[in-house]
């Protein structure tokens, strides 16, 4: 034995041969491998222990190990145990262990079969989930199939409309319920991918679309994109920035309605990156003969 | 299945140092079923817990109330030990 007695009963090298006895007496029971059945770390420490009370446990074998001679803890052992353990007995299904099953079958049968026993008829856990939504299929509505962690596919139905922070729930695709309850719930949090062009309003959309000059004085087409295919939108002559013009039924989906919003496209005027002479003459000449006053309040 | 070996309850007392009154009573107390009622035979099993109530009364200080209490616990350890491991299978 490679450990000090002393230390393994936790006693001081002062102690009188009862603290010794006593200290014994309370760490064999607290890990007699009888008392705990299949724990092999208590067996192991009940040894520790044996071995220790072996050394010390008795005035002469006290002596001598004080004084530095004993022998080999295995001849040292008080203990007379003769043959196994009781649990190493009725590890293969003792007779003592097998005679429970003529009366212990009620007692256990509520733990294991769980037939009419409420305490075992558990709804399964809620399993939940984050998806990420493109945002064409959050405003148009769509159908895609996710895989979960239990392998299991599922169809997931889009709505049209869903945003940001809304959850989808399917009820009963999460995890087996107990004993006949019922499965629980997946739960799918819901973002949806901003798009650089456009945003929700309720059913509409809106983007800002950048127009020249030209297009917004002398009016013209312009192709603009939408969440589903490229338009040409007709600009009328004498628009301005902030303009609204409303493209019908390029909008988001409205679920309930069967109908669709509109896309409106805000316009934004710009001038040429640089003003060249000739535009720049043009202007002085007509600003001579016309004024306007973009501060004043016109609205 | 290999057959069990079985004892007389004087070989026990004598291989133990128990006096046989003991063993008597532990039967008695229905601390301990011997193998063969009839003879009065016992197997490893009985020796075995024959052994631990004899540490649990001499070592443990535990009383005579207190043995088939701690017997009948740790009967329900083996035996649900025993179940656990069936269901695993």
């Amino acid at each position: 034995m490679n450990q000090d007695p002393y230390k393994v009963l936790g006693v001081s090298k002062s102690a009188t041969q009862d603290e010794i006895k006593n200290a014994y007496r309370k760490l064999a029971k607290q890990y007699h491998p009888d008392l705990n059945p299949g724990n092999t770390k208590a067996e192991k420490k009940f040894k520790e222990v044996s071995e220790a009370y072996g050394l010390i446990g008795t005035p002469e074998n006290r002596e001598k190990f004080d004084r530095g001679e004993f022998e080999q803890p295995e001849a040292q052992q008080t203990g007379k145990r003769q043959g196994p353990f009781y649990y190493q007995t009725q590890q293969g299904g003792g007779r003592y262990t097998n005679s429970f099953d003529d009366f212990g079958e009620d007692i256990f049968e509520s733990i294991f079969r769980g037939a009419g026993a409420e305490e075992l008829h558990l709804r399964g856990d809620d399993h939940f989930y984050q998806m990420e939504i493109d945002f064409k299929d959050a405003v148009l509505g769509a159908k895609r199939e996710i895989t979960l962690m239990n392998g299991k596919k599922l169809l997931v139905t889009i709505p049209p409309g869903i945003e940001t922070g809304k959850k989808l729930r399917f009820t009963g695709a999460g995890e087996p319920g107990a004993g006949g309850a019922p499965a629980g719930d997946v739960y799918v949090d819901v973002r949806v991918k901003p798009s650089p062009i456009f945003r929700r309003f309720g059913n509409d959309l809106e983007m800002e679309l950048p127009v020249s000059l030209t297009e917004a004085i002398l009016g013209g087409e312009v192709e603009i994109p939408t969440v589903d295919q490229p338009v040409i939108l007709k600009i009328p002559p004498g628009v301005n920035t902030g303009t609204r013009l409303r493209v019908k039924e390029k909008g988001g989906a409205d679920h309930a309605h069967k109908t669709r919003g509109n896309l409106i496209v805000i316009l934004k005027v710009v001038l040429p990156s640089s003003v060249d002479p000739e535009l720049k003459e043009t202007i002085r000449k007509w600003s001579q003969t016309h004024s306007y006053d973009p501060r004043s309040n016109k609205r | 299945m290999t057959a069990k070996k079985l004892y007389k309850i004087e070989k026990i007392a004598e291989v133990f140092g128990v006096e046989t009154s003991i063993i008597i009573q532990c039967v008695r107390q229905e601390w301990i079923v011997p193998a063969n009622k009839e003879t009065e035979e016992f197997d490893q099993e009985d020796i075995a817990r024959l052994s631990l109530i004899c540490e649990l009364r001499k070592e443990f200080g535990v009383n005579d109330e207190s043995v088939p209490i701690i017997l009948h616990l740790l009967d329900q350890i083996h035996y649900l030990h025993q179940k656990i491991r069936k269901m695993k299978e």
